[in-house]
C-alpha cells in the first residue's frame, strides 16, 4: 500500500508540473528572428495625430553579417544600411507600436532600444506623460538614453550613421554612455522619470543635433574668432565647428522643469554641471597663460573627491555652498616659463577660471531656468524632521532666491612625461619664484 | 471518490512521513536497521563455523572411489563434456597400490602445476621410502606427498565441484571419504596495464584486471596494512562469482561494512558477471540519474578513498571496482587531485565545475534565453543570432535537438568504429557535419559553439557514469528551457536538487557534507585544502578513526622554527 500511494504522489506531482508548465508554458515563447528591434525612438510633435513617433529598425543582414555559409558570416556588416526608419503619426507610443506592425513583418520588441530622441518642440510642449508610459512598459529598457534633438528626430534618426561602428546599438552606448569627454551628461531614462517624479531634482538630458556644416566652406561662413581664443565648450550642438561623415553632434544639456523643457546650457556649463552633480571625470581645460598673454596652457583635470555640498537657509534664502576637490595635469604649457617648478600661479588661474565657470552656471540655473538640476534640494532636504514639513516647506519655489557659494581646490599634480623643458631660454616665473 | 480526495489531501497537506527501517549510517558502528549487528568478531565466528560445517546429508564424499567417479562423471556431464579432464592412477602407499583420479577443467588450470606437484609425486614419489610418520593415508598424502601449497581437504562434493569450477583440481583416493581440492589456477587473462580510460598524468599508471586476487593483491601492495580485510562473498546461485569486500578493518564504520555485506548477501540472482550489474543491484536509488558509487579503475584511487574510511567492492572478471559510499561532490574528484600540488588542483576543480555547468544547462540556457529573454543578450550578439538564424527553417528547439542528437551519434559510432578510424570519425563527423549544416542553413552557427562547447564539457567530466547522467538531463532542460525559459531550468534545478538532497548512497546523504552540514566542508569538496591541513576523515563516513595525519603534519617546520627561536 505505501509503495503504491509514494508512486501515487509521485505521479500526481508530475502531473500538475507537467500541466501547469506546459499550460503556462511556451505562451510567451518567440523566436529572436521573428521579432524587429527598433535601436531608436524618437518623438515629435504629430501632425495627422497628437505624436509622430519614429522608429530606427536595426537591420540584423547588414550588422550582424550575413546569415548561412555564402558570406561565411564575416563579422563586419554585410553591406547595406544597418538601419531602417519609420515615422508614424499616432496618439500614444504604444498604439504606434501597434500601427508599426501593420508596415512590418515581425513583431516590434523594444528591449533593445537604446536611445530616446526628443523634438525640441515636444519637450517644450511637456514630455512628463510620455516619460512615465516607456517607465510603465516592461519591454523598454530603464537605462535608456534620452536625447533631446535640435531638429525633428525623423530627420535626425535618418541622419545619424555610424562610421566606427557596424552596430549603431554600440554608437549610441559609447557616444551617449561614455565618460571621457564631458560636454554632455549622461542621461537614462529612469533617472529622467525619477527626477520629474521628485521635487529635489529636475531633470536634465543631452542635447543633440544634425551638423548642418557639408564642407570646411561652412565653417569659414561662421563668425570669426576673435581677439582671443573661444573656450572649446562654449557652444551648443548645432554650431560647433566640425565638418564629419558623421553627422551627430551632441553638445550641451537641455534643462527641464518638471516634465518642461526650459532651455539649454552649452558644452562649458554641462562640464560644470558633471562637476557640481560628481559626474565628472576628466576633460581638457583650457587655461590662458598667467604672464604670457598669447599662449595658453591645456590642463587635464579630474575630480579628485566627490564635491561637498552644503545647504543652509539664512535670511528665507538657501545659500548653497558647493566644494570642488580638483587635481590636474600639465598637458601642454606653450611658453616658456618654468611652470613645472612653480604651479601655483596656474592654479590660481585654473581655479579662478573653474570657479567663474561653475559660478555663472549655478546662477543660470536659478535665476534663469529655476531648475534645481543638480539636486542641492536633496542636501536641504536633511534640514527637515518630517516629509510633511518638507512638502509644505516647497523646495522648488525657494530655489530661485538661492546665494551660491563656489569653493575650488586645484592642485597640478603632474607634468605629463616631460618633467621640464631644457630650453636655454627658459626663465622662472616672475613674481612667485622665490 | 473518496480514495481520490484522501490521495489529494495527502497530497496538499503535510504529514509526518512514517519511519521506514532504512539504513542509517551511525557513528560507532551498529545500524538502526540491523537488528542482527553483525559486528567484525561475529563475522569471523560465523565465516569459521561455516567453514567447519560437515557436508549435507548425501552429498558426503564415498569412500568407494568408484561411486566418486560415477558421481564425478554424472556431475560434469563426462563424455559429453569435453573441456573436463578426468585422470585415473594408482598411488603406492606402502606395498599397496591404491586408485586414484583427479579431476579438472583443461585451459583453467596450470597443467605444469599438476603434472609436477600433483601427478609427479603421488605416482613417482610415492614410490620412494619415506619417513613412515603419517597415521592414515589421508595425513600421508597432504603432509608428505603433495608438495603443493594450496590444499584443501573437502568433504562434500558441493565444495569439491565448486573448486574445480573455479580453476581447482580435486583428487579422490580410494579409501579415502575425503577429496583434496588444489588450487592451480592458470588461465589466460590479461596483465596488469595502464589504465584506459581514466588517464592521468601523474600518479601510478597502473589499472585492474579481470582477476579477483590481482586486484585485491594491487590494493594490498599500496595499502600494506594488515587491518586491510578482503571478505569474499559468493554472488550468483550459479556462477558462485566471487567479490571481496575491500576494507581497512579499525577505519571503516562496522555497519557500514555490515550493510555492504547485507546488500551483496541479499543478491538473487543466477549470473554475477561484471561490477556494473551489481552496481545496479546494489545501489539506493535506480531512476537518480547521476550514479550512487564510484566505479574505477585505478587501485590508487580505490586505496585512496580505503583510507578515508570507505569500502569497496571487487567483482571477479570485471576491471572495474566499486566504491561506496560517496557523495555528489566526489563524483567530481579525479584521482590526479592527490598528486597535483594544491594550487592546480583548485585551478582544475573549478574548471571541471564550469565544464560540468556548460554541459548541463548550457543548451537549455541557451533556448530559454532565446525563446524568452532577448532583453538578456547583448545587442551585439543578438542581432549576429538573429543574422544567423535569418535562414533557418527550425525554431531554435527543434534546431539544437538536431544538433544535440546528431552529437550523440557521432558519439556512439565513434565507439563502434573499428579501430584507428575512431577519432578520425569524431573529427569528421562533428567538423564536417557542423560546417556543412552552418553551410546548408539547417543550423545557425552559433549553436555549433553552443553543442561543440557542451561537447567538451561533458568529456571534462571526471567521471565517466556521471558524464552519462549530464548528458541525459541536458535533454530534460532543453524540455524545460523551451517550455517555460528560465522557470523552467529552475524548475528543472529544483527538482533534481530536492531529489539529490533526498537520496542517500549506503546511509550517506547525497549532498554531504552541505546538504546535511557537517565539518570538513572546505578540505576536500569543492575545493581542496592543502596536503599538510587534510588531518580529518570525512565526517559523513562516521570512520573510527578520525584523523588520518597529525594536527601538525609537517613536523620539520616546526623544528626549524624552535631551533630560530633558541
Amino acid at each position: 500500500m505505501r509503495r503504491t500511494d509514494g508512486f501515487f504522489r509521485l505521479g500526481c506531482c508530475l502531473l500538475v508540473l507537467a500541466i501547469s508548465l506546459t499550460l503556462s508554458g511556451c505562451y510567451d515563447q518567440r523566436e529572436i528572428d521573428d521579432m524587429a528591434y527598433p535601436l531608436a525612438v524618437g518623438l515629435d510633435v504629430g501632425h495627422a495625430n497628437i505624436l509622430r513617433m519614429t522608429l530606427q529598425l536595426a537591420a540584423p543582414l547588414s550588422i550582424g553579417g550575413g546569415g548561412g555559409g555564402e558570406s561565411g558570416g564575416g563579422g563586419g556588416g554585410g553591406g547595406g544600411k544597418p538601419v531602417s526608419v519609420i515615422t508614424i503619426d499616432t496618439p500614444s507610443i504604444y498604439s504606434g507600436l501597434n500601427m508599426v506592425n501593420n508596415v512590418i513583418s515581425k513583431e516590434i520588441n523594444m528591449s533593445h532600444a537604446k536611445v530616446i530622441v526628443i523634438s525640441r518642440e515636444l519637450a517644450e510642449k511637456g514630455i512628463a506623460k510620455y516619460i512615465q508610459a516607456i517607465m510603465r512598459g516592461r519591454e523598454f529598457r530603464p537605462d535608456m538614453f534620452i536625447v533631446v534633438s535640435n531638429d525633428p528626430p525623423d530627420v535626425y534618426l535618418k541622419e545619424v550613421s555610424s562610421v566606427l561602428e557596424s552596430n549603431p546599438a554600440k554608437y549610441y552606448e559609447l557616444l551617449l554612455g561614455k565618460d571621457f569627454s564631458s560636454y554632455y551628461p549622461e542621461s537614462r531614462i529612469s533617472d529622467f522619470h525619477h527626477a520629474i517624479e521628485r521635487d529635489d531634482i529636475e531633470p536634465t538630458a543631452a542635447l543633440s543635433g544634425i551638423n548642418p556644416k557639408k564642407s570646411v566652406e561652412d565653417i569659414d561662413r561662421m563668425e570669426k574668432f576673435g581677439e582671443y581664443y573661444l573656450d572649446e565648450g562654449q557652444k551648443e550642438a548645432g554650431n560647433v565647428p566640425v565638418v564629419s561623415e558623421l553627422k551627430n553632434v551632441a553638445m550641451g544639456t537641455a534643462v527641464f522643469k518638471g516634465g518642461k523643457m526650459v532651455g539649454t546650457l552649452n558644452g562649458i556649463e554641462s562640464v560644470c554641471f558633471e562637476m557640481v552633480t560628481g559626474k565628472y571625470s576628466h576633460s581638457y581645460w583650457t587655461i590662458p597663460d598667467v604672464y604670457d598673454g598669447g599662449n595658453v596652457i591645456v590642463l587635464n583635470v579630474v575630480q579628485r573627491k566627490r564635491p561637498k555640498t552644503t545647504v543652509v537657509m539664512k535670511d528665507g534664502r538657501p545659500h548653497i555652498t558647493v566644494q570642488l576637490d580638483l587635481e590636474g595635469d600639465y598637458t601642454s604649457v606653450q611658453s616658456t616659463l618654468e611652470y613645472e617648478k612653480y604651479p601655483e600661479a596656474v592654479e590660481n588661474k585654473t581655479i579662478e577660471v573653474i570657479r567663474q565657470n561653475v559660478m555663472s552656471f549655478l546662477r543660470r540655473t536659478a535665476e534663469e531656468f529655476d531648475s534645481d538640476i543638480c539636486g542641492f534640494g536633496r542636501y536641504m532636504k536633511g534640514n527637515f524632521l518630517t516629509w510633511d514639513e518638507w512638502k509644505k516647506f516647497d523646495w522648488p519655489s525657494h530655489y530661485r532666491d538661492s546665494e551660491f557659494n563656489v569653493e575650488v581646490k586645484f592642485e597640478i599634480r603632474r607634468t605629463g612625461l616631460l618633467i621640464r623643458l631644457m630650453m636655454p631660454e627658459l626663465s622662472a616665473v616672475p613674481d612667485i619664484a622665490p | 471518490m473518496s480514495f481520490f480526495v484522501r490521495q489529494l489531501k495527502k497530497y496538499l497537506f503535510f504529514e509526518e512521513p512514517e519511519k521506514l527501517e532504512k539504513f542509517i549510517l551511525k557513528p560507532g558502528g551498529r545500524s538502526a536497521g540491523d537488528k542482527g549487528a553483525q559486528s567484525f568478531e561475529k563475522v569471523r565466528e560465523k565465516k569459521t563455523a561455516e567453514s567447519e560445517k560437515p557436508p549435507e546429508a548425501g552429498d558426503e564424499v564415498k569412500s568407494d572411489i568408484d561411486a566418486n567417479l560415477a558421481h564425478m562423471k554424472d556431475v560434469y556431464s563426462i563424455p559429453v563434456n569435453s573441456d573436463i579432464i578426468l585422470r585415473e592412477f594408482d598411488i603406492t602407499y606402502g606395498c599397496r597400490s591404491i586408485r586414484a583420479f583427479i579431476i579438472f577443467f583443461d585451459g583453467m588450470t596450470n597443467t605444469e602445476v599438476i603434472n609436477n606437484y600433483i601427478l609427479k609425486p603421488l605416482m613417482v614419489n610415492s614410490v620412494m621410502p619415506l619417513k613412515d610418520t603419517a597415521e592414515n593415508l589421508e595425513d600421508y598424502v597432504v603432509r608428505q606427498l603433495m608438495p603443493h601449497c594450496q590444499v584443501k581437504i573437502e568433504k562434500g562434493y558441493k565444495k569439491a565441484v565448486e573448486a574445480v569450477n573455479f580453476g581447482g583440481c580435486a583428487l579422490f583416493v580410494d579409501g579415502l571419504s575425503v577429496c583434496f581440492a588444489a588450487d592451480v589456477k592458470g588461465w589466460e587473462h590479461r596483465g596488469v596495464e595502464k589504465p584506459n580510460n581514466e588517464i592521468i598524468i601523474k600518479g601510478p599508471q597502473e589499472a585492474f584486471n579481470e582477476v579477483l586476487r590481482t586486484n585485491c593483491a594491487q590494493l594490498r601492495k599500496r595499502l600494506k596494512d594488515e587491518d586491510l580485510i578482503a571478505e569474499d562473498i559468493l554472488v550468483g546461485k550459479v556462477s558462485r562469482t566471487p567479490c571481496s569486500i575491500v576494507y581497512i578493518k579499525d577505519v571503516a564504520n562496522e555497519s557500514l561494512v555490515a550493510e555492504v555485506r547485507r546488500r551483496l548477501e541479499g543478491i538473487s540472482v543466477d549470473y554475477m558477471l561484471d561490477a556494473g550489474a551489481l552496481e545496479q543491484l546494489i545501489e539506493d536509488s535506480t531512476f537518480y540519474p547521476s550514479p550512487q558509487m564510484i566505479s574505477t579503475e585505478r587501485p590508487d584511487y580505490v586505496a585512496e578513498l580505503l583510507v578515508s574510511g570507505r569500502v569497496a567492492i571487487i567483482v571477479d572478471g570485471s576491471p572495474n571496482v566499486l566504491v561506496v559510499p560517496i557523495t555528489a561532490y566526489d563524483l567530481m574528484h579525479s584521482p590526479e587531485d592527490n598528486y597535483i600540488r594544491f594550487p592546480y588542483v583548485n585551478m582544475l576543480r573549478y574548471i571541471r565545475y564550469v565544464a560540468g555547468f556548460l554541459a548541463l544547462l548550457l543548451p537549455g540556457l541557451y533556448v530559454a534565453i532565446t525563446n524568452y529573454h532577448h532583453e538578456m543578450i547583448p545587442t551585439d550578439l543578438l542581432l549576429a543570432i538573429e543574422a544567423s538564424r535569418e535562414k533557418v527553417p527550425f525554431p531554435s528547439l527543434v534546431e539544437i535537438l538536431l544538433m544535440e542528437l546528431s552529437f550523440e551519434l557521432i558519439r556512439e559510432a565513434g565507439l563502434r568504429v573499428p579501430g584507428p578510424i575512431g577519432p578520425t570519425l569524431g573529427i569528421i563527423g562533428a567538423l564536417i557535419l557542423g560546417q556543412a549544416a552552418v553551410a546548408a542553413n539547417i543550423v545557425s552557427p552559433v549553436l555549433i559553439i553552443i553543442v561543440a562547447l557542451t561537447g567538451i564539457g561533458s568529456f571534462a567530466i571526471p567521471n565517466y557514469s556521471l558524464a552519462y547522467s549530464v548528458r541525459i538531463m541536458r535533454f530534460a532542460f532543453i524540455f524545460l528551457g523551451a517550455l517555460a525559459g528560465f522557470l523552467g531550468i529552475t524548475v528543472g534545478l529544483f527538482v533534481i536538487g530536492s531529489w539529490s538532497a533526498a537520496l542517500k548512497s549506503f546511509g550517506v546523504p547525497f549532498m554531504s557534507p552541505f546538504g546535511p552540514k557537517t565539518s570538513g566542508k572546505y578540505k576536500n569538496v569543492i575545493f581542496r585544502a592543502p596536503e599538510w591541513k587534510m588531518e580529518d576523515r570525512p565526517d559523513y563516513l562516521n570512520p573510527k578513526k578520525k584523523k588520518k595525519q597529525a594536527e601538525i603534519s609537517m613536523k620539520w617546520k616546526q623544528d626549524t622554527e624552535k631551533k630560530k627561536q633558541d
